[in-house]
């Protein structure tokens, strides 16, 4: 062994006894990697515990998207953010990856929807101006689906109307686009009361869809009887009443809207379902005239010329709108050798016979009724001359000649009759024919015949005149003859003698007197005749009998029929 | 070795000098003459320890690198920064020195530790032909493994004084935590090692010397 460099002194003397203790064999240093490990690996399944459930996204395109930073935010809490964003297998689309916190689980149900939120420009407003700053994230809107899924689609355009907010939705179906897209805004009489959500174009109708969202409490104010029209920019129109300027709200122009009410001769009828349908109208105008009830459709083939006959013209009876046009198309009527117009027109046969039974059923046959018995025809008219606007008149003509109903391929045809233009034009052209066809040359040649004869006859009158002029001559010396002369003269005389004559019989003359007296002689006679006439027809027997009561005057009775007192 | 192999060391002598004043006294097992101290002629348990406090270490090392260092909130939305994603953005931005030092001081350097005690554990338990490069490399690592700090005093730093509120807030992130726990585990293990099992190691392995036989 080695020598010691300074042995103690006990060990030399006594070694002392070692107290022997069994080695541990492990040490207690070995609580530290322990303890280590399960710090680290509660570290780890802290974190991911933390982490909540992961979905995928997929949109058109990932602007403003950022991998790590993006948040998702539901009414502006986060409650993720976008882990991952990669370009989908077929290039066509973007999948965003985003983890939201661990007790956002029950957001991500089917109806669940996002979108991106970035600054936007348009729809009558400015939107998501804060993410110019802090930019862009994904807005969540939970849905209400109990269905669990991972995997969504998300929209390109924010939804106008959040999830959860009640009223209805509704379609409104239009042939033309026009300024509406979403965000625009449905009015009631003016008030803003919801919002055009999504415009969509239907391939198989080959309508657009717009999805409408009424909010509540207004969506009362929607019935099956209301009339959708499209509110926006300025309407210009040239029809058969003139011309039409129309211009909504400064808003309304900018962005487009829509309003709807219920139309003048229309009804409220029942409150609307959820995902009920409406068509939209170009305008208002257009809802007030195309409210028909039922509707017959019927062919009308026209002679004349249909230039300014307008789709959608009007078509009255006695200047009352019963319907409109719906097309002029020598389509109608695939017939060989037909030459006529056919016209398609749409009418409310309930407009022609007010009062009577409106069975929708009977109504062909009583505009049949009314074809046959009352001559009802369909007429052209020129509405407006400025604008050469032709429209359809039905009118009753007793005295066409009789026709009904017919049928022409798959339409029923009305019976027409040329257009007062027309019937002018026909009725100048027979005036010309006739004037063409008088004799007028005959007339003349026999007018110069007759001007000869006069000539003559003026002849012989100026020989008859100078054949006059001898006796004419002679009367004049008879007139200058004393014999002439003398004849006043004696005529005084004669006059004077029958003054003379007549006095003898004047009033101042005897004979008048004597004559006076005889005719008051004559007067007293008829007077007593006359009262025994009138005692004779008093009583007609007194003739017989004598007058009753004699030496008495008679007494005046009271006529027979009053009753006597 | 060969003035290793004149020196008679206080092991063989039945010296030890006591771990806390010094007092170089006889026998282990016994308290120090002077301070009490219990006496050992080695550290105790020094290879046990060390290697339990690598594996420590190690299992910390993994968190550390893998969970989230700091979380940046600032206007453009939360980021999470884990250690290498740090590393990569300062590369990224162009502040290349501050990467490097990062990169240096947070990842390379516990690697290194980690890696060169696991290195010295397993010398000392078969024989050594270079203990003295060794000994350099235990003393590096020793020197170098206060350095591997910096990551947790950066974000001790920020995290206090970046508190902009909306603008910019700092949190520590639970990798902090794990690398805090690795950089003190590889300091421990540094210092339970007795760098004197490596000539242990090296004088029994040579036949002329046998070692200390207590």
């Amino acid at each position: 062994m080695s020598p010691t460099l300074a042995p103690p002194p006990a060990a030399k003397q006594s070694p002392p006894s070692a107290e022997v203790r069994p080695a541990r064999r492990i040490s207690s240093t070995w609580i530290i990697p322990l303890v280590a490990i399960a710090l680290g690996l509660w570290l780890v399944w802290q974190h991911y515990s933390d982490l909540g459930p992961q979905a995928n996204i997929r949109f058109e395109t990932a602007e403003g998207i950022e991998a790590g930073r993006t948040k998702i935010r539901c009414r502006s809490v986060d409650v993720g953010v976008v882990e991952n964003v990669t370009l989908s297998a077929d290039l066509q689309h973007v999948n965003v990856g985003i983890r939201l916190g661990d007790e956002n689980e029950m957001l991500l149900n089917e109806d669940t929807r996002f979108w991106v939120v970035r600054p936007r420009v348009g729809g009558g407003a400015i939107s998501g101006l804060g993410t110019i700053i802090s930019g862009a994230y994904i807005e969540l809107d939970p849905g209400r689906s109990e269905r669990q899924t991972r995997s969504f689609t998300g929209l390109e355009d924010p939804p106008a109307t959040p999830t959860g907010v009640p009223g209805v939705r509704i379609h409104l179906t239009a042939d033309q686009g026009g300024s509406l897209g979403p965000g625009s805004i449905v009015r009631y009489r003016g008030l803003e009361v919801g919002r055009i959500e999504t415009r969509r174009f239907d391939e198989k109708s080959q309508w657009l869809v717009y999805d409408v969202f009424i909010k509540s409490p207004f969506e009362n104010l929607v019935t099956s009887g209301s009339r959708f029209w499209n509110d926006s920019g300025i309407a210009f129109r040239a029809g058969s009443g003139g011309f039409n300027f129309r211009a909504g709200s400064l808003d309304s122009i900018l962005t487009g809207g829509v309003s709807f009410d219920v139309p003048r001769n229309g009804t409220a009828g029942e409150p609307i379902v959820d995902g009920a349908s409406f068509r939209l109208y170009d305008n208002e105008d257009s809802i007030n005239d195309v409210v028909l009830q039922t509707s017959l459709t019927y062919l009308l083939m026209f002679d004349a010329s249909v230039r300014g006959l307008a789709d959608d013209a009007e078509v009255e009876f006695r200047g009352i709108r019963i319907g409109s046009v719906i097309g002029v198309s020598l389509g109608y009527a695939n017939q060989a050798g037909e030459k006529r117009i056919p016209v398609l027109i749409e009418i409310d046969p309930t407009r022609l016979t007010p009062g009577e039974n409106q069975d929708p059923s009977q109504a062909a046959a009583r505009i049949e009724k009314l074809v046959r018995e009352d001559g009802l025809r369909a007429t052209l008219r020129t509405g407006s001359l400025l604008t050469g606007q032709l429209f359809v008149e039905l009118d009753f003509q007793p005295e066409a000649p009789r026709a009904s109903v017919g049928t022409l391929g798959e339409y029923r045809t009305l019976p027409t009759t040329s257009s007062s233009f027309a019937r002018i034009e026909d009725q100048l052209v027979r005036v010309l024919t006739k004037i063409r066809e008088l004799p007028i040359e005959k007339t003349l040649e026999t007018a110069t015949d007759a001007l000869g004869e006069i000539k003559k006859t003026a002849e012989t009158t100026t020989q008859t005149v100078e054949g006059l002029k001898a006796p004419i001559a002679n009367l004049d010396a008879i007139l200058a003859s004393d014999d002439m002369k003398q004849a006043p003269a004696e005529l005084r005389n004669a006059l004077t003698e029958a003054r003379t004559t007549l006095a003898g019989i004047g009033p101042d003359s005897a004979a008048y007197a004597d004559l006076s007296l005889t005719l008051q002689d004559l007067q007293s006679t008829l007077q007593s005749i006359k009262s025994l006439s009138d005692s004779i027809d008093n009583k007609p027997n007194s003739l017989l009998f004598g007058r009753e009561g004699s030496g008495k005057d008679p007494t005046p009775r009271a006529p027979r029929l009053l009753p006597r007192r | 070795m060969k003035a290793a192999r004149a020196v008679i060391t206080a092991a063989s002598q039945g010296l030890s000098s006591c771990h806390t004043c010094g007092r170089v006294a006889a026998a282990a097992g016994h308290p120090c003459p002077r301070c009490g101290t219990p006496m050992h002629v080695r550290k105790p348990n020094s290879f046990e320890r060390t290697v339990a406090l690598i594996i420590a270490a190690v299992a910390l090392y993994f968190p550390a690198n893998l969970l989230p260092i700091m979380t940046v909130e600032g206007i453009g939305g939360a980021q999470r920064n884990t250690i290498v994603g740090g590393v990569f953005a300062f590369w990224e931005t162009g502040s290349y020195p501050v990467a490097i030092i990062i990169f240096t001081a947070s990842v390379i350097i516990p690697i290194v530790k980690i890696i060169s005690l696991i290195i010295l554990c397993v010398a000392v338990r078969r024989p050594t032909r270079n203990p003295r490069a060794l000994t350099v490399l235990y003393r590096l690592t020793e020197i170098v493994g206060r350095w591997s700090m910096v990551d947790v005093f950066v974000v001790a730093i920020l995290v206090t004084l970046v508190q902009l509120g909306r603008l910019m807030t700092i949190e520590p992130g639970p990798a902090a935590l794990a690398f805090a726990g690795v950089v003190i585990l590889t300091m421990l293990a540094a210092m339970s090692f007795d760098p004197r099992l490596i000539w242990d190691a090296h004088t029994r392995q040579s036949p002329g010397h046998p070692p200390h036989q207590p």
